[in-house]
């Protein structure tokens, strides 16, 4: 079955799937090849079973049908024994196999074929997805493509890549396939009657396929609408409605019935729309069947003269209907279907074209420390402004920070702090102005190389739902245990690491299996404990107290100042207690930095920062 | 409850059944009559076809064909104009069907004890019971596909068997493999599931760290991408291996059980023949049969795969019916309003979560007098968020009474524990709806107080240029469904506002201030004093600055309360909150 051509660990997926998303434009036919790729000795072997069954079940089944019919009516009349009835019997068994049998073939070459998607283009989709320059991440159009191209325009949640479009088009196109052997091959054996059946058979599957496609592309944007809407429908049924975070809010403000009208009408806009897409698409199938059917008629009354004058047996008359009406189901069905989802996958390979085509970064998978020492990053007159919006966060931000020196940055809630350490951290490029490092532009800096630079707890920290140890050193576990332990200690989760049924080896939240639950402010401290552990030159923090009780914070404060010793490190916060250990502050004030310098020269200058400094230490003050 | 009890299948659809022909009765009968018509027209044809082949086979002259051929594929195209009704209503009763049962569960969502959604199993048991709708709705309209095929396959048996008894034996020769082979795979295919499901659950999350918003900028950082990368392939290489080594056993079986069909069939043919050559048939019967024949192998494949379909999702649909079961604690009616308000006394009260033994709250005695603004300080976990929610009568106490006027919260109706009570809560939503949804939605009832709105906007700090721009009060907040994000501090001005445009006589705010910046931080907790004068006010901070504010503070330590008092008796006392104030301060002294 093609096991050992199939199961070949991919030993350098990285640079197959370099080349398989990197801007390469995709067909139907390129498509195709993804599975032949992926899957070659299976998706051979089911389309052959495919073909074979639309012979077996086509132009073979008709002429072994009036074999069998003319020898049993000769059986009858007792011109020949009844042994001879044995040939056509095991001919037409024969032909039978071959269809009952290619279910069996396809759901074995199916499990294989979704298996080597799952290696391959599942596999190399994601790292693509994993690649992608950050900005994708933040824009709502990309979200949509890609969820599209992962799970289908339906974007069923359930729905994995290996069973998407890229499947489904292969399905569809050996289906196609077999389905044209089918039905020409049905119209060649009676051509044997009269030439015409041909053309005439041509005529009419012709406008079907047509049919189909034209549908199939409307199809494709409507499901989209339609996929949108239900999401929206999903979002409030499932989060507001029935959610378990909203709960709270949910009983005490009493807005279900609210809420429940509000989805209602999304949600029977839904319902509507995919009902009356419905009805016309099978009102389509069903005039195409319609005319099948009158051909159909037409040929048996067209047959009926040569019948009786004996230009065609019995045998011949009865086995040709037989097959023309099999046939008419498929051909009304099927053939409007196929070619209307062939229309539809098309319109996929074109959003997996632009998939492919996004920018990615370079080297964005892995860390490499620093070769040099650190010396500065440095702000020249940077403007940014969010892709798609004019309205500019920063304008024009010009500052340096020095290595081994640690640095505040405070303000108002939407000044552009997180902004800042954004794009110091290459997540997106500047508008306008320069970043350098060590002197060097930004962009010039590989990502690999900026990540050895930068350890840091981000205000929206990830919470990874793997082992204790993952979620401090996400990379192999080599010679870094000490270090994981080290940093698990300085964030203070020493104890709480040591409680654990398997120590830094437990897995934490609801995904592997005995994961244990831990408060917010422990997810917080594995956060900074994460920042630690990278032996960072610099560390941002951005909010990182904003979970913790007071004594907690306190501590953290006075940890983190030790720890930090000698590093170059960026704080972000709005307590302001926090720029004790700040050698120098930096105040964002509508995008752009309105002061700076140490505490003292601050509070001299009575401005912004001393402004919000007394007005958050009075509250401290004569205790 | 225990696993094992499983409902039946038919259990659960019969129950599935009765919620529809309840919430959505017109799509359901509508779709069994269309079924049933359509079921007769199967049957003429059926009926037909066979005689037309009779005549065809018969000696009688063409020219009389032509009226019974024209009959025959009048009713086809008849049929087919029915199918063009049924498919379509079978989507619409779909929808119909989900949307009932949807609305079923968010009743019930609105109707449980907010404690029932606080524990890790509460989150499955809901996450299953959402499945379950979906499940229910594929389960009922892949048990009524067959049903309807059900007349034509007994119209087919019965006319195999009038031919020949021996004929209709086929039948069970067909089914027979079938029904193994569902059986087989019903019972691996829980095994696989069982098997496989931590598998796939870990290839998802790990797919979710290398490309979800969530998890994206961080793993690029920590330069991880690599390393969940080629966990991410493992995982896929190990579920592939278990996946396929089930799939070919399960499709070598079916191979062999195909064989048995081919059998049945070719038995068939051969006692077709023998009929025809002993004169029992004519051509036309022996058409027939072979068209039959070929006609309820089709049939027994797509009816059997529905049943399976069917069945399968009986068990994820159980899962809806059982959290429809579920108990609704306190009834919803309206009940005491007045005496839900005034004065708050708490006598001997513990509280425990569902399925976690240490109290989260215990031996806690209290008085407070309407219109005290109470603070609530303590270390994360110490119970802060648990003790106010049951002042408020949000959880009812496992242990001991809590009592809001004269009233037990007990005995307190939803209604009336609502009314007059309002929060900010640590978890604040950001619903993905319009800026004025986000307000209105404390008190739905005055959504058309645009006056309401603005003051409740402005009281929270929401900057104003959010709903001066086009769409004013009605720009959707949601970066999915268009339009703009907030920053989280944003989000919590407008969470305050929300909290304030509900009208209260007790607010609960815990931790309001988290993601705001001081200057504003200050304005908050000032304008915030200003609205609270005569109402109760319960805080839970950790800004122990803030708590000063109020006239009295409860310091919790592992769910006690072990000081109480005004912020100077507190220090005075040198304890706990002594503690945590002087170490907070200290980073505010500079020489």
């Amino acid at each position: 079955m093609g096991a050992n051509a199939d199961s070949e660990p991919r030993p350098s997926g990285a640079v197959r799937s370099r080349r398989r998303f990197a801007g390469r434009r995709y067909s139907l036919l390129r498509g195709l090849g993804i599975v032949a790729e992926d899957a070659p000795v299976a998706a051979a072997i089911r389309a052959s079973a495919a073909l074979a069954a639309g012979a077996a079940t086509g132009p073979l089944l008709v002429l072994a049908t009036e074999r069998f019919i003319a020898t049993a009516l000769d059986v009858a009349g007792g011109e020949l024994p009844f042994a001879a009835i044995a040939a056509p019997v095991v001919m037409l068994l024969a032909l039978f196999a071959v269809e009952v049998l290619q279910t069996a073939v396809r759901s074995l070459t199916d499990a294989r074929i979704e298996m080597g998607l799952r290696r391959g283009f599942r596999t190399d989709l994601t790292a693509k997805r994993a690649r992608l320059e950050y900005r994708h991440l933040e824009s709502p159009e990309t979200a949509d493509l890609l969820r599209r191209v992962a799970a289908g325009p339906q974007m069923e949640s359930q729905t994995t890549p290996e069973r998407g479009p890229v499947k489904q088009a292969f399905d569809d196109v050996i289906g196609l396939a077999a389905v044209a052997v089918r039905v020409i091959g049905i119209a060649v054996v009676l051509a044997r009657l009269s030439w015409w059946i041909v053309p005439v058979v041509l005529a009419v599957t012709v406008p079907f396929v047509l049919l189909g496609i034209r549908g199939g592309r409307r199809a494709y944007e409507l499901e989209r609408r339609v996929a949108r809407r239900r999401r929206r429908a999903e979002y409030l049924s499932g989060e507001v409605l029935q959610g378990r975070d909203s709960a709270a809010e949910r009983a005490l403000f009493g807005y279900s019935d609210y809420v429940q009208s509000r989805w209602r009408s999304v949600f029977e806009g839904v319902v509507r729309l995919e009902m009356l897409w419905n009805a016309r698409i099978w009102v389509r199938f069903k005039s195409a069947g319609g005319v099948a059917i009158a051909g159909i008629v037409i040929a048996m009354l067209a047959f009926l003269r040569p019948l009786q004058s004996g230009a065609i047996d019995v045998a011949f008359y009865v086995a040709a209907v037989m097959a023309l009406l099999q046939a008419e189901r498929v051909v009304a069905q099927e053939l409007v279907q196929i070619t209307s989802r062939i229309a539809q996958h098309r319109e996929f390979f074109r959003d997996l074209t632009t998939v492919s085509e996004l920018a990615e970064t370079r080297r964005a998978l892995t860390r490499r420390p620093p070769e040099g020492v650190f010396r500065s990053i440095e702000f020249v007159a940077v403007s940014f402004a969010y892709p798609g919006t004019d309205a500019p966060v920063l304008k024009e931000v010009s500052f340096v920070l020095e290595a081994g020196r640690h640095y505040a940055l405070v303000g108002a809630n939407g000044a552009g702090k997180s902004t800042i350490a954004k794009l110091m951290l290459g997540l997106y490029p500047p508008t306008g102005g320069e970043i350098l490092i060590d002197g060097k532009p930004i962009a010039e800096w590989p990502q690999d190389a900026r990540n050895g630079l930068f350890g840091v707890v981000f205000q929206d920290f990830a919470r990874y739902s793997l082992t204790v140890r993952d979620n401090v050193a996400l990379r192999d576990r080599g010679s870094d245990d000490a270090l994981v332990a080290a940093s698990l200690q300085e964030a203070g989760l020493g104890e709480l690491v040591a409680g654990l049924p398997r120590g830094a080896d437990t897995p934490l939240g609801k995904v592997l299996a005995g994961g244990v639950d831990i408060s917010g402010g422990q997810w917080q401290r594995l956060a900074l404990a994460r920042s630690l552990a990278g032996a960072a030159p610099v560390r941002i923090l951005d909010e990182p107290t904003a979970a913790l009780d007071p004594l907690a914070e306190s501590e953290l404060y006075h940890s983190y100042s030790q720890v930090a010793a000698g590093l170059t490190t960026l704080f972000i916060s709005h307590r302001l207690g926090s720029t004790k250990i700040a050698d120098r502050i930096l105040v964002v004030d509508d995008g752009v930095i309105g002061e700076s310098g140490t505490h003292d020269e601050l509070m001299r200058r009575h401005g912004r920062y001393a402004q919000m400094f007394a007005a958050q230490r009075q509250w401290y003050e004569a205790g | 409850m225990k696993r094992a009890d499983r409902p039946s299948y038919l259990r659960v659809l019969g129950t599935v059944i009765g919620l529809l022909s309840r919430r959505a009765p017109l799509p359901l009968i509508a779709q069994v009559a269309v079924g049933l018509v359509l079921m007769g027209a199967n049957v003429l044809v059926f009926f037909l076809l066979e005689r037309l082949m009779s005549q065809v086979a018969g000696s009688g002259p063409p020219e009389a064909l032509v009226g019974p051929i024209l009959v025959v594929g009048a009713v086809i195209v008849m049929r087919e104009l029915l199918e063009v009704v049924a498919d379509p209503l079978a989507v619409y009763l779909g929808g119909k069907g989900s949307s009932a049962l949807t609305e079923a569960l968010s009743e019930k969502a609105a109707r449980l004890e907010v404690v029932e959604f606080e524990t890790l199993a509460a989150h499955e048991r809901l996450e299953l019971a959402k499945q379950g709708v979906d499940a229910a709705v594929s389960m009922l309209l892949a048990f009524l596909f067959p049903v309807f095929q059900l007349t034509l396959f007994v119209m087919a048996a019965g006319y195999l068997f009038s031919l020949s008894p021996l004929l209709a034996l086929v039948i069970p020769l067909m089914f027979a493999p079938r029904i193994a082979s569902h059986l087989i795979h019903g019972s691996r295919y829980y095994r696989l599931e069982r098997k496989t499901v931590p598998l796939l659950r870990e290839i998802q999350y790990l797919e979710l760290c290398l490309v979800d918003r969530e998890y994206f900028k961080e793993t690029r950082i920590l330069g991880a991408g690599a390393y969940l990368l080629k966990r991410y392939r493992a995982a896929i290489g190990r579920f592939s291996a278990a996946r396929w080594r089930e799939d070919a056993r399960l499709g070598g079986i079916d191979l062999g059980l195909n064989v048995l069909v081919l059998i049945g069939y070719g038995g068939s043919f051969l006692l077709a023949a023998l009929l025809l050559a002993g004169g029992s048939i004519t051509v036309g019967g022996f058409a027939v049969v072979i068209y039959a024949v070929s006609r309820l192998m089709r049939m027994t494949q797509a009816v059997m795969g529905m049943l399976g379909t069917s069945h399968r999702s009986s068990a994820t649909a159980s899962h809806l019916l059982e959290f429809l079961r579920l108990d609704e604690g306190r009834p919803p009616g309206a009940g005491a309003v007045a005496a839900a308000t005034g004065n708050l006394t708490v006598r001997g009260v513990a509280f425990t979560y569902p399925g976690s033994d240490p109290d989260a709250v215990g031996g806690v005695d209290l008085e407070v007098g309407r219109g005290t603004t109470l603070a609530l300080v303590g270390a994360n976990g110490a119970g802060k968020t648990t003790l106010a929610k049951l002042l408020l009568g949000l959880y009812v106490p496992t242990a001991g009474q809590v009592t809001r006027g004269r009233v037990d919260t007990r005995e307190t109706s939803r209604a009336a524990i609502r009314a007059a009570t309002s929060a900010v809560f640590q978890n604040y939503q950001r619903y993905q709806m319009s800026l004025r949804d986000n307000v209105i939605l404390a008190d739905a009832g005055a959504a058309g107080d645009e006056e309401r709105v603005l003051k409740a906007l402005r009281a929270g700090g929401v900057p104003e240029d959010l709903w001066q721009g086009p769409g004013g009060l009605d720009v959707m907040l949601s970066r999915e469904f268009g339009s703009r994000d907030l920053s989280l501090g944003q989000w919590q001005r407008l969470a305050i506002a929300r909290g304030l445009f509900r009208a209260h006589d007790t607010i609960l705010l815990d931790e309001p201030t988290a993601s705001i910046d001081p200057l504003e931080e200050q304005a908050v907790y000032e304008r915030f004093l200003q609205i609270a004068a005569g109402r109760t006010a319960i805080i839970v901070t950790h800004r122990l600055a803030s708590a000063r504010l109020a006239d009295r503070i409860l310091v919790l330590d592992g769910g006690r309360i072990v000081e109480d008092g005004t912020h100077e008796q507190l220090l005075a006392r040198r304890g706990l909150y002594h503690r945590m104030f002087t170490a907070q301060a200290a980073w505010y002294r500079r020489s």
